[in-house]
């Protein structure tokens, strides 16, 4: 199996190696070498902290790959695939991770499962399963072929305990692409602007998706807020997108990362990139009027109600009770 | 400039949604409202804004699925699309994102696109794969999550944002003729014009059918199911004053209040 990796300024957070979990559990019993990519400009270091979970690392360098370059890194890891003829090629999900996955899969002509969540064994076959309907619904797939591609969600699996268990450290490789230059330039990273929301700091985060309907609605979740001594206001991408909030207020892969006391998801569908922001979460209240929505699978309080009947009328009793 | 964007008919996710266990894919029952798939829109969107800004480029509009899906390229006319270009296959089902991404770009293959916009994610399926694999097949640059495009003075190159996570952007230059996937909120999707919804009414699509297309190994669904099996959450029942009593009793039990 290979396991690919890309870096920024030749680091990557080590929620990473949760790859290597699944790719040793893909592995079960059978002996199957697993080898990890790691693609950067420079990435002596974080293939040796790499290769102490006790698989060889080869690290993949150029200037081209000090930012990441999904097409430029397929590339090259297609000649890998060629030379090592892996039966499985695992890939962080990410919408680059899917980028990369996708282009070795069609060169090879083998299939590629995106946003794995999950696998069982059945039979001789191994069940692959994802999500689809904003997490509403859960296929099974089972790839055809030789080969197959993957990419895994973050924080489905776990980091292996490298303290439990000895493992002999794997060997580190370098190797450069044999491409020619790349043909796009990653020119740099930024970071998006900030903000005043402290989120991170909150005790509690009241959040709101589009199933608010409108930007004046924000006026009742801020109203739930106030109720709290310590809370501030959420969102889902739907609703920044719409700019009824400015992006600080975020939360989901591409936005914040929250970890509160309590957090009441309000007209939120609950779609994983959302959850991936809030499942640290102490307590989950959630608010939509749809009972199949996937953000009742995390609630640890469900409440199935149309939020403009509901929220009003918590505000209301709250009061009453003081 | 000539700009292709591909535009899937999706399930509105909000509709009760059955399992269809024996097709292995979900019910299309009359409570079902379809639409544009909401990346796209931001896809065809960024589409018309090029051609606006510079005066003459035309965006044809591509969808592949059922007859029903016609209904998402009128759309694409209304909001300002040159031409509507229809695959038609039979009843929906789980298909491989493989096969879509080989039909299009068959069919964009020898004419000349400048630029490909396809959403990053389709609503429905979401394997995020059909614009890198339509890039793969025609051999084209591809970048992905776009959240700002600027196409270069001379038109060689463009200059794209892709998001990455946890508000990190990217910025890539990239040579044209190449294909992006965009990101929601990269604009504010226009409503259909009066004219524009006019001349969707009278213009006819380009309807082709998919014929067979080889497409080598494939994955097959084997299972379909809820996830409610993972609710381990307490339902809070009754009217909705006594929904948010009780809630209120258990944030104060909690201490959160
Ligand atoms: C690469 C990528 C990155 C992404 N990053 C993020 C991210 O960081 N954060 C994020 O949030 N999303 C992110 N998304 C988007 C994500 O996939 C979802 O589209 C988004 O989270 C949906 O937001 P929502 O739940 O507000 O809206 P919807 O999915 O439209 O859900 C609205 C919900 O409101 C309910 N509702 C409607 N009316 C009412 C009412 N009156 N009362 C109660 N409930 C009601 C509906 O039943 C529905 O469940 C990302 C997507 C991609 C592809
Ligand atoms: N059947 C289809 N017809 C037209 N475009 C499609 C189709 N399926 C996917 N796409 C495009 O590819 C994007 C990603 O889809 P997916 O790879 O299925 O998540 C969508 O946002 C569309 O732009």
């Amino acid at each position: 199996m290979l396991i690919l990796i890309d870096t920024i300024n030749n680091t990557t957070a080590d929620s990473i190696f949760e790859l290597i979990s699944f790719a040793e559990m893909l592995a079960g019993t059978e002996q199957s070498r697993i080898r990890v990519i790691i693609a950067g400009e420079n990435v002596a270091d974080i293939s040796r902290k790499a290769a102490r979970f006790g698989h060889d690392v080869i690290a993949l360098e150029h200037p081209d790959l000090r930012f990441p370059n999904p097409d430029f890194f397929a590339d090259e890891a297609i000649r890998l695939v060629d030379e090592i003829k892996p039966r499985y090629v695992i890939i962080q999900h990410t919408m680059r991770g899917c980028q990369i996955a996708s282009r070795i899969s069609a060169a090879g002509g083998f299939p590629c499962i995106t946003g794995v969540e999950s696998f069982i064994h059945d039979g001789d076959s191994v069940v692959f399963c994802k999500s689809i309907i904003n997490g509403k619904i859960t296929v099974g797939l089972v790839p055809g072929g030789e080969r197959a591609a993957f990419t895994v969600l973050p924080g489905a699996f776990r980091v292996p305990d490298i303290t439990a268990g000895h493992r002999v450290p794997g060997q580190v490789l370098h190797r450069t692409p044999a491409g020619g230059p790349s043909h796009c330039r990653p020119l740099g990273i930024r970071e998006s602007a900030g903000g005043e929301v402290r989120l991170e700091e909150s005790d509690v985060i009241i959040a709101a998706g589009r199933g608010i309907g409108t930007k004046e609605n924000l006026d009742l979740i801020r109203a739930v807020a106030r109720l709290f001594p310590n809370a501030a206001v959420g969102a889902s991408r739907t609703v920044v997108d719409q700019k009824w909030l400015p992006y600080a207020h975020q939360i989901g892969v591409t936005g914040r990362t929250v970890a509160p006391k309590l957090y009441m998801a309000c007209g939120i569908s609950g779609a994983q990139q959302h959850i991936a922001g809030m499942k640290g979460s102490q307590t989950v209240v959630a608010v939509n009027k749809d009972p199949h929505a996937a953000i009742f699978s995390i609630a640890d309080y469900i409440i199935v109600e149309d939020l403009t009947v509901f929220l009003p009328l918590l505000i209301e009793k709250h009061a009453k009770k003081r | 400039m000539k700009i292709l964007v591909c535009l899937k008919q999706v399930p509105d996710p909000e509709a009760n949604i059955e399992i269809d266990s024996t097709r292995g894919w979900i019910c299309e029952s009359d409570g079902i409202a379809y639409r544009m798939n909401l990346y796209d829109e931001y896809a065809l969107e960024e589409a018309v804004l090029i051609r606006e800004s510079l005066g003459d480029a035309s965006v044809d509009v591509i969808s592949v699925g059922s007859e029903r899906a016609a209904a998402v390229l009128k759309k694409g006319i209304e909001k300002g699309a040159t031409n509507g270009i229809h695959i038609i296959l039979d009843r929906d089902r789980y298909r491989s994102p493989g096969l879509i991404a080989r039909l299009i770009a068959d069919y964009a293959r020898d004419r000349g696109y400048d630029l490909i916009l396809a959403g990053v994610m389709a609503e429905d399926d979401m394997q995020c794969q059909v614009g890198p694999l339509i890039a793969s097949y025609l051999g084209l640059p591809c970048a992905v999550s776009v959240v700002r495009e600027k196409i270069g003075d001379n038109r060689s190159e463009i200059d794209v944002d892709c998001e990455l996570e946890g508000g990190v952007n990217e910025t890539l230059i990239l040579p044209l003729p190449c294909l992006l996937t965009i990101q929601s909120g990269i604009n504010r999707p226009r409503y259909p014009s009066l004219s524009n919804v006019l001349r969707a009414k009278e213009q006819a699509l380009t309807m082709l059918s998919a014929g067979t297309v080889l497409s080598g190994q494939v994955e097959t669904v084997v299972s379909i199911c809820y996830p409610e099996s993972a609710v381990k959450g307490t339902i809070i029942k009754g009217t909705p004053e006594q929904k948010a009593e009780k809630l209120l009793d258990i944030l104060h039990e909690k201490s959160l209040l």
